[in-house]
């Protein structure tokens, strides 16, 4: 048996199941009180190698309150969060401490002034379960609760008593809005094989483009480029085009426009192994 | 080699597995949620604890339930009437500003509106559950929803738009959003549905006009058109409510008057500021008469809510600055008013025919009433007062919504801004001067600079952020400013604590999202204006007015011409909200930004952009 053959296979497995034993990563977060009222969510950036690399926060009705962009120490450490408003101008800056040796944070606004009153810490208080902490005191706790296949799936932020206040959930799928005037599009891409399959709301007629790109964020190739209708559209293509172009071994990030604007973050990584049809 | 080339890619694998952020708990980690939350005003923090904030109410058509607006814990209590406490809290999405009952009592009808969040909604309440059935999209910042008579019909008052929305409530849907004239604030509905009767806060036009006022209008429910304006006395505004009496004959309508004319170097018997109630005939749409709140010697400062009880026996007027509520014998005021020229400036003229009583909580702005009894609330109060107001001797009770809170420095320093105590003889309250901490609109001739022409007033936002401070820079900050003010406006020897905590609260207001903007992002039309407004080709405007805080901190000549005051050199003001700052420049002598902007001496460029350029530049402008 020739060992090289076995290795790539044992690869093969693995890259394959990877997808399946990782969790994906969070795209979207909504935001409820109690009474299931929904007050805002965030829309979660990553970049190319799948970093967490931005969010932006949007009220309940999709309008754009702010955008936070980071700075990592050079040991990828978060050291400080910046907010900008719709006109990129800096409205508040988060800063990253640690509060007797457990991690916190402090919010500012654009001139300096503190915005919590004093620093937030929390700690890991049994499974999955955090105590928040402000001015040495347990004031919030937070429950995170994970589907069976390891998907965050809700936090509940509960009182001290442990009275339900709010909750968060959260999506992995693509799904995202895109808050031109004309028009709010809401996407979900599947991937299968070779097949990809989108379904989208369009409020008006638009030019729909998906295009592939290596991680060094080359086009590769446009596996679909039409004009669509509006309402709600379903369509599927094969991701080698339509003249089922073998794509070289690797990882590709498919993005997709809509009258040549990207539609929020929608970058669906995939792999191609030996290449595809 | 190949077979170490492919474990070296196993091992990164592995290692990308381990060290990936795709950790949820990394992307969305407790410090995160409860940051979000805290900023939106959810979750108390050390500097923002949930205060009430009472600020709205209304009776239940059995008389058993009031509903009440509580604005920053964005929930409506539900105060049980006979049980004298808070039998349920409903959730709100965001800050209830108003609430209307449905005429069987099934379904409330909620505004909801924040400056964090100002797309305004209404909420769709089942009064049964506190489940809210639907979110019905308005106007920015929408506030006093009204109930046709039959409930087919809401109309709501966007208040920052300058705008009403006309609701279908069958459909939920909003059929029609029309003009109101500047910030509507308080609307009432005439008894037979035909008419909407909107009190604008802020005076329209320009403020070298010295018979400036603020304006009531009647808005046919059909068309949607106003039909009739009236414009109350000269140098009127902060209209903060409209009430009808129970036939529906007459509405009252608190609001102050300022004496722009007169240097304000005195403030006794109203020199400066005086608070009325105007009196509007409803079959006749006209000014039936107005009438001063205060007394010779003292002012009842900034009358906020008007209430009457059903047997139109008594009318009840809420002080947001004085925390008194005066009670005055309708009948008997009707019938002195009868055949009687204006007496809006008689401060004997309710004397006898009036009571007042202590209103026990700080800022009262909401008052109802059921039978004899008044119900009113304090901004900064979590308690809820009863009076019988047909009794001789007046005995209020007060009832806990709530545990009271300390009140932070920010928060003292907001009470204080709205506190007519502030005041010698109680006569005005920062917030006369400056509502909301923006500015009236009026211009004012100040007490140390009497000899000067009259200045607009300014808005306090930024003002911490942009010294000098006053049209004329004489001042280095605002921290002298604001001790200047309470010495020569309001006549008091400045107090630290309450000088510093009003410090406090000024240099942590924030600007309120535009209208103009579109979902909270920049308009197409202003995205194009942004690119304009930075090319120094073709503007040059980032010379004078630079982001961030888009003023450069200095004097200019606006190339503004002020007959009384050759000094051409002003301060510059930021032009961050500059949509609702109107009218502009130190005199106000400008009504729109258009004509700002092509002020000859303004600019030197603008005159050469394109019509559409130039309508872009003005959207950008308009929507910082």
């Amino acid at each position: 048996m020739n060992l090289s053959v076995n290795w790539k296979c044992i690869l093969l497995f693995l890259i394959v199941l990877r997808p399946v034993f990782s969790a994906t990563p969070v795209k979207r977060m909504d935001l409820f009180d109690n009474s299931g009222n929904s007050l805002m969510f965030v829309v979660f950036e990553y970049d190319l190698n799948g970093n967490n690399t931005g969010r932006t926060i949007y009220a309940a009705d999709s309008t754009f309150l702010r955008k936070t962009t980071f700075t990592n120490s050079e040991s990828g450490e978060r050291i400080r969060e910046q907010s900008l408003n719709f006109n990129d101008d800096t409205i508040g800056y988060t800063k990253f401490t640690i509060q007797n040796n457990r991690p916190a944070i402090d919010a500012f606004d654009q001139f300096g002034l503190n915005q919590l009153g004093t620093p937030v810490s929390y700690a890991e208080n049994g499974e999955n379960t955090y105590d928040i902490y402000q001015n040495g005191l347990v004031c919030y706790k937070m429950k995170y609760d994970y589907s069976t296949d390891g998907e965050l799936d809700r936090v509940d932020i509960l009182d001290k008593n442990s009275q339900m206040l709010y909750y968060a959930t959260f999506t992995s799928t693509v799904k995202t809005y895109n808050h031109n005037k004309n028009r709010r599009a809401e996407s979900q891409i599947h991937l299968s094989a070779d097949w990809c399959r989108i379904s989208i709301q369009l409020k008006k007629e638009s030019s729909l483009k998906v295009c592939l790109y290596n991680l060094s964020g080359q086009l590769v190739s446009v596996p679909f480029s039409k004009m669509q209708i509006s309402g709600q559209q379903m369509f599927q293509f094969r991701i080698g085009g339509e003249n089922s172009k073998k794509l070289a071994r690797g990882l590709y990030i498919l993005r997709l426009f809509i009258d040549g604007q990207e539609v929020g973050t929608p970058h669906k990584y995939f792999a191609a192994w030996g290449g595809v049809k | 080699m190949k077979k170490y080339l492919i474990v070296t890619i196993i091992t990164l694998l592995s290692f990308e597995q381990i060290f990936s952020s795709d950790d949820p708990v990394d992307i969305a980690p407790p410090s995160l949620i409860f940051e979000l939350l805290a900023l939106n005003g959810d979750l108390e923090t050390m500097q923002k604890p949930k205060y009430l904030s009472p600020s709205a109410m209304a009776v239940s058509p059995d008389k058993s339930i009031i509903y009440i607006c509580e604005q920053t814990a964005k929930q409506v209590d539900l105060y049980s009437v006979s049980a004298n406490k808070v039998t349920a809290s409903f959730k709100m999405p965001n800050e209830p500003t108003g609430v209307a009952v449905s005429s069987d009592g099934s379904y409330i009808y909620v505004t909801c509106a924040s400056e964090r969040w100002p797309n305004g909604m209404v909420c769709v309440v089942k009064s049964s559950t506190g489940a809210i059935e639907k979110r019905i999209p308005v106007g920015h910042m929408a506030r006093s929803p009204v109930l046709g008579s039959d409930d087919k019909m809401l109309f709501v008052c966007n208040w920052l738009e300058n705008t009403l929305s006309f609701i279908d409530v069958a459909s939920g849907i909003e059929i029609k959003r029309v003009p109101a004239i500047k910030e509507p604030y308080s609307t009432a509905l005439s008894t037979d549905d035909k008419f909407l009767l909107v009190a604008n806060m802020i005076p329209d036009g320009i403020a070298t006009d010295t018979t400036m006022a603020c304006k009531v209008c009647f808005v046919n429910t059909s068309t949607g058109k106003i039909d009739k304006t009236i414009k109350l006395p000269n140098g009127s505004h902060s209209t903060m409510n409209v009430c009808l009496s129970p036939d529906g004959k007459f509405a009252f309508i608190p609001h102050l008057i300022g004496r722009v004319n007169l240097p304000a170097t005195t403030l006794e018997q109203g020199w400066v500021h005086s608070n009325n109630l105007a009196i509007i005939d409803m079959e006749n749409q006209l000014l039936y008469n107005d009438i001063e709140l205060d007394d010779s010697q003292y002012g009842y400062a900034n009358p906020w809510n008007v209430a009457c009880t059903d047997d139109s026996k008594w009318l009840c007027v809420a002080h947001g600055g004085y925390d008194i509520v005066t009670i005055i014998d309708l009948p008997a005021m009707l019938k002195k008013l009868e055949g009687k020229a204006d007496v809006s400036h008689e401060f004997t003229f309710i004397k006898d025919i009036k009571k007042t009583v202590t209103s026990q909580v700080l800022s009262p702005r909401s008052i109802v009433t059921i039978g004899s009894n008044a119900y009113f609330t304090g901004y900064f109060s979590h308690s809820i007062i009863v009076v019988d107001v047909s009794a001789t001797d007046l005995k209020p009770a007060k009832y806990n919504l709530a545990p009271e809170k300390t009140l932070t420095s920010e928060r003292k320093g907001e009470s204080y801004f709205y506190d007519a105590d502030l005041c010698v003889g109680n006569w005005q309250s920062c917030h006369s001067c400056h509502p909301f901490t923006r500015p009236d609109g009026l211009n004012w001739i100040l007490s140390d600079s009497y000899l000067n022409s009259p200045k607009n007033a300014k808005s306090m936002l930024l003002t911490f952020q942009t010294p000098p401070t006053n049209w004329a820079c004489k001042r280095d900050n605002a921290f002298e400013s604001v001790r200047s003010g309470i010495k020569l406006e309001l006549k008091i020897e400045p107090n630290a604590e309450k000088s510093t905590a009003i410090d406090t609260f000024l240099m942590r207001l924030k600007p309120v999202p535009s209208p103009q903007l579109v979902k909270g992002k920049l308009s197409e039309s202003a995205r194009k204006g942004k690119e304009i407004y930075y090319n120094k080709q073709k503007a040059d405007c980032i010379y004078c007015h630079p982001a961030p805080l888009f003023t450069h901190l200095k004097k200019a000549n606006a190339g503004v011409i002020d007959n009384g005051d050759p000094t051409l050199d002003w301060d510059t003001p930021s032009i961050i909200e500059s949509w609702r700052t109107g009218p502009y420049n130190h005199i106000g002598s400008h009504e729109t930004i258009e004509e700002v902007i092509l002020q000859t001496g303004h600019s030197n460029n603008v005159h050469k952009l394109s019509k559409e350029e130039f309508d872009n530049l003005v959207q950008y402008v308009l929507s910082l």
